[in-house]
Formats: C-alpha cells, sequence, structure tokens
C-alpha cells in the first residue's frame, strides 16, 4: 500500500479546489457575521450607532439619566431629583 | 471622541478588506476538509469569520490574514472531526473487503467527474477513516499528529489509515472500475 501513497495524495487533493459559491452567498454571510459577531451585542455598537461615543462614555451619563427619570416618575420635582443625583447619590 | 469613532468604523472597514479577500479561499479550505458537507462548511466558515472580527483587535500583525484566518479554520475542523468522531461506532473496524491488488489508483486521470466521485467515496466512509485520510493526504498530517488530534495511539491511527485506503480503494474500483483504466 505504501505505493499507492501519491496516488491517494492526486486523488485526495483533486477536492482543493475553489469551490463555485452560490450568487449572493458570499454577501449574505457577511451579514450573518456582522449581526451576530459579539460586537453587534455589546454596548459600543448601541453607543456608536445612537450617539457616536464609546461605551464607557455613555454609561455614566445614561445611568444618571435614567436615575433622573426614575426619580421623576416617582413624583421628585426636577430640582429635587438632580440634586438628590448629585448631591447624595443613589436612592 | 471623533477619533475613537474612526478607529472603531475602520475595524470594520478592515474586516471587510478581510473577508473580500479571503473568503473563497477560506471556504475552498474548509470544503475540502470536510469533504464538501456543505451545511456544516458554511457554519465552519461563519464560525471562522465571526471569530476573525470578534478577536480582530488582537491580530498583531504576524502572519497574513490569510495564514491567520486558516489558524482559527484548522481549530474549528479539527474540532468538528472530535466531534463527529465521538459519535461514532467502531464496529465498521473489521469490515474489511479484499481489494484487487492488480489495480492501481496511479494512472487516474483528475477531472470534474474524479473530484466528483472522490467526495462521494470520502462520504461513504466511517467519519474516522474520512479525517484521517484527509489529514494525512491533504494537510500533510504525520500519523503521530493525526493520533495527538484523535487522542488515539499513532498504531491504532496507522490501523484506521490502511484500512481507509483498502475501502476507499474498493468504492473507487466498485464505482469507477475499469472506465478509468481505459482511457
Amino acid at each position: 500500500m505504501k505505493d499507492d501513497d501519491k496516488a491517494f495524495e492526486k486523488l485526495i487533493r483533486s477536492i482543493e479546489t475553489d469551490v463555485e459559491l452560490a450568487k449572493g452567498f458570499k454577501e449574505q454571510l457577511f451579514e450573518d457575521v456582522m449581526y451576530k459577531s459579539k460586537e453587534n451585542y455589546q454596548p459600543s455598537f448601541f453607543a456608536e450607532k445612537l450617539f457616536f461615543v464609546s461605551p464607557w462614555k455613555l454609561t455614566i451619563p445614561s445611568s444618571l439619566l435614567f436615575s433622573i427619570i426614575i426619580k421623576l416618575a416617582m413624583g421628585s420635582s426636577f430640582n429635587k431629583a438632580v440634586g438628590m443625583i448629585f448631591g447624595l447619590g443613589g436612592f | 471622541m471623533i477619533n475613537m469613532f474612526l478607529e472603531k468604523k475602520s475595524k470594520r472597514e478592515l474586516f471587510k478588506e478581510m473577508y473580500e479577500e479571503n473568503f473563497q479561499y477560506i471556504y475552498s479550505f474548509v470544503y475540502s476538509r470536510l469533504a464538501g458537507r456543505v451545511d456544516s462548511v458554511e457554519d465552519i466558515v461563519q464560525n471562522v469569520f465571526m471569530s476573525a472580527m470578534n478577536s480582530i483587535d488582537r491580530f498583531k500583525g504576524k502572519s497574513s490574514y490569510r495564514t491567520w484566518l486558516c489558524g482559527i479554520a484548522r481549530y474549528k475542523v479539527m474540532d468538528y472531526y472530535r466531534k463527529e468522531v465521538s459519535f461514532e461506532s467502531i464496529e465498521y473496524m473489521d469490515e474489511i473487503n479484499n481489494v484487487d491488488s492488480s489495480l492501481s489508483l496511479e494512472d487516474i486521470v483528475i477531472n470534474e467527474e474524479t473530484k466528483a466521485i472522490v467526495i462521494k467515496i470520502l462520504n461513504k466512509l466511517p467519519s474516522i477513516y474520512k479525517f484521517v485520510l484527509i489529514l494525512k493526504y491533504i494537510d500533510n498530517y504525520s500519523v503521530k499528529e493525526i493520533a495527538d488530534i484523535f487522542q488515539r495511539t499513532p498504531k491504532a491511527i496507522d490501523g484506521i489509515l490502511q484500512r481507509g485506503k483498502i475501502q476507499f480503494k474498493n468504492e473507487f474500483l466498485k464505482l469507477k472500475g475499469a472506465d478509468f483504466y481505459e482511457r
């Protein structure tokens, strides 16, 4: 069987050629990769898309904004809500 | 802020460039290692590029993008091999027919028909035979290296390789037989 090695190599290597792909497949797979990649699930994706800033810059202001909205929803006046957030912090 | 946005944008552009340049090559690379199992090929190719996209920041440029992508693809393919083999029973090990030793594969002409037959036969073989043949003859792995991949002894892999070759040859001759030798 040793003598057959070259023949086997030639035969099996023959499948290593450029494969013809269906039209649009490459583009579709690119879209899928972009959609499913970790990048798109990270805050950076939304931060960039919505506010054009990096996530760490968005995290602190958005947390404060969220806290203020909650305070207002709980019935505090705007000044009081802002004062509570910056003066006392938290709830 | 603008700089950070531009950096991120160029990362995407960089990925797109890398994808455009290497997609066909990586697809063909995986296709041949899986002997044309299209569904699995597509899954693996997608995983390769997803991994590349997620770790493009860590690419140090010590090799070309193609080499880097091939490394990722090879890793994914090996993972697929191990999973496939783990589901397979080993009863087939003793099923060997005698091969007609008077016929050789040496004079066979490689054309599209031959390629299709090679793919068909590889997919008829038990997975471990198929993968061992591919690793040996496409990737030029040694028996010892293949043994490490499948966590078997080199002796066991050598046996699998010999049996794989016999089965491959039997199937080949059964499917096309003397046709090839008359050309």
